[in-house]
């Protein structure tokens, strides 16, 4: 298999001519997309990644000067959709990978035909009038918080703890997590989402976009996709009833309903 | 007691807490163990609060990005550590089990256990820092080990050249033993015991210094700095004809002798070694201010090219730069120049340019 394809665990889907590529959010794997893919299926080609230091990419790959900005994974992201060939494919990221779209579609305008965002932030972080949502100490308790949860819960140390060779599958078994990842990737990864601020770039994208927003998502509050959809030169906002910041997991007919309308439109 | 009366007891004295929330969260039942845990009424919590209200704003975080996530996926998530507030703004740490079940109106809840673990949770965390201790102390002990290994391969290298002339000498002795004239032949005898006198209280001196790797267990003395210098020059190499200018403030100061040594030897050694003019001249300069005594040794060599000059001090990067006698640095002795000078609490840069020649500055501080 081709290296970027490889690097990003891509896997396609679905016997459409256009292609969805879904992106998946922060803490993560592109398995949480499978409650709503089957829905687009029959009209669309899927391409599912996960993203360089998440799931099953390769972790070896994760370098922190690169992905010290969402750029690095817009970069990546672009490249797959190249080596695939995809013409004007539709992008859709759950959380920090709004972002990722973002640079995505200023990376190369008009590539992307439509962007979609699921519980999109630009930035956490209150600054100013401007409400995130968060302070720094929010997000660095964040970081503990993950830090003293991978003691009680790490991939990094199961193979230690399960270290019994006659019966690997046991490590497997809690390795295999559908949210595992390298505990020190993590959290960098935490600190590039939650402490980054992408607000300056929005005036930039001119791709036709469509903000999904959570009715009660603490993660991405109201506020923000107002603030979103009001900088964002072509977007538009729905609020969806579900609440929380994973509706594609939680409401995922809600979801697929709302995306398909803008898909027609 | 009826059926039910008793599982209700069984349920609200278990000893773990019980927490059913609806797919939001929404506290729906917790047990009277979980409600003593949290200081709160189960009237505080139901319909009130959810699930995700008792938790830290990390623990928040966590829940929408990692726990809701794995639980609607796998239907059940083991072992997640969460912070819990009690009523009181105290934090305990807990286990979290959760399964969502889905109740017979087709209706999802998610039902959890809730273990206190505050006494695992300090164990956990005595564990966790003994291993950040023991990863800095390993690391500490590689970083020695390493350092040792160098040192003693720039010590070979040091040692090797005065060696030689002893060496050279002592043949060139045997071999003419019958042409030379008396004064000749003790002229070289001298030489060669001055040579090897300086060698061994070098190497005693160097033992004694890296057995006992820091500075405190050697002792600072007055040390005459032209002298040291005379010496060092002495033992530099004989072999070429070197013009030595001695410059400036060459006073008496308090310092570690050997390590001042062992400094100026590898940079006046390099300064002869990679040159390629006739005529080698290498100026020593002091200048000597209030808390310090500079140093500069000046060559008229091959140079360091610009983008060379920030990785002279690296060990193990010899830049490819061959010596007069066309063999490539070790590649260490400008690495050990830096360790030693900022050991005895100095400093060295250098200034180069390429064909023209270099100027190491070595900044020694004078102990009192």
């Amino acid at each position: 298999m081709n290296e970027v394809l490889k690097r990003n665990n891509v896997k396609l889907l679905g016997e459409g001519e256009q292609a969805l590529v879904f992106v998946h959010g922060y803490g993560c794997n592109q398995e949480m997309w499978r409650f709503i893919t089957p829905a687009f299926e029959k009209n669309y080609q899927i391409v599912l990644l996960d993203l360089v230091g998440s799931g099953s990419s390769d972790i070896s790959a994760y370098n922190k000067g690169k992905y010290d900005s969402l750029k690095g994974h817009a970069k990546d992201v672009l490249e797959i959709c190249q080596e695939l060939s995809l013409d004007k494919p539709i992008f859709i990221g759950h959380s920090v990978s709004s972002m990722i779209g973002l640079h995505a579609g200023i990376q190369s305008p008009g590539y992307f035909d439509k962007i979609i965002m699921v519980g999109p932030s630009p930035c956490y972080l209150n600054d100013g009038d401007y409400k995130g949502g968060f302070s720094k100490s929010d997000i660095l308790e964040l970081i503990e918080t993950l830090e003293s949860n991978y003691l009680g819960w790490s991939s990094a140390i199961t193979p230690a703890i399960m270290g019994n060779p006659d019966k690997p599958e046991l490590a497997e078994e809690l390795n295999n997590s559908f949210c595992q990842t390298d505990p020190a990737i993590a959290k960098h990864f935490a600190k590039v989402t939650f402490m980054g601020d992408d607000r300056a770039y929005l005036p930039q994208l001119e791709t036709e976009t469509l903000i999904l927003q959570c009715s009660s998502d603490i993660i991405a509050p109201r506020e923000v996709g107002d603030y979103l959809n009001s900088k964002l030169p072509n977007s538009s906002l729905k609020v969806l009833e579900a609440t929380g910041h994973c509706p594609h997991m939680s409401a995922p007919e809600e979801t697929i309903e709302v995306i398909n309308a803008f898909l027609k439109d | 007691m009826g059926e039910l009366d008793d599982y209700e007891a069984v349920f609200h004295s278990a000893p773990c807490g019980f927490l059913t929330t609806s797919t939001e969260g929404e506290i729906l039942k917790a047990n009277q163990t979980l409600l003593k845990l949290l200081g709160y009424e189960m009237g505080d919590l139901q319909g009130r609060k959810s699930f995700q209200d008792l938790l830290t704003i990390g623990g928040k975080l966590y829940y929408e990005t990692h726990y809701k996530p794995l639980l609607i996926y796998q239907g059940s998530v083991k072992e997640i550590n969460f912070d819990i507030i009690h009523k009181s703004g105290n934090r305990i740490p807990v286990l979290v089990n959760t399964v969502a079940a889905e109740l017979s109106k087709g209706k999802t809840v998610f039902q959890s256990t809730v273990l206190d673990i505050t006494q695992r949770k300090l164990y956990e965390r005595e564990l966790y820092l003994e291993k950040e201790r023991a990863e800095t102390l390993a690391a500490q002990l590689k970083n020695a080990n390493l350092e040792l290994s160098r040192f003693a391969q720039v010590i070979s290298h040091d040692i090797k050249t005065p060696l030689k002339d002893v060496l050279g000498l002592a043949s060139l002795l045997q071999s003419r033993f019958g042409d030379l004239s008396q004064e000749k032949k003790l002229e070289i005898i001298g030489t060669i015991k001055k040579s090897a006198g300086s060698l061994s209280t070098m190497v005693d001196n160097v033992l004694n210094y890296y057995l006992n790797t820091d500075t405190e267990n050697l002792k600072t003395e007055p040390v005459n700095i032209r002298n040291l210098v005379e010496d060092v020059i002495s033992i530099a190499d004989s072999r070429e004809k070197v013009d030595f200018k001695l410059e400036g403030d060459l006073p008496e100061i308090r310092t570690y002798r050997t390590v001042v040594h062992l400094i100026l030897l590898n940079l006046i050694v390099n300064g002869i070694k990679y040159n390629e003019s006739p005529n080698i001249c290498i100026q020593i300069r002091g200048k000597e201010t209030n808390d310090a005594l500079w140093l500069e040794v000046v060559d008229n060599g091959i140079g360091i090219k610009d983008e060379d000059l920030d990785k002279v001090f690296n060990p193990m990067e010899n830049l490819n730069a061959k010596d007069r006698f066309n063999k490539k640095g070790t590649g260490l002795g400008l690495s050990y120049v830096k360790i030693m000078a900022e050991k005895l609490g100095g400093e060295v840069s250098v200034k180069s340019k390429h064909g023209k020649g270099s100027v190491f500055s070595l900044k020694l501080k004078k102990f009192n």
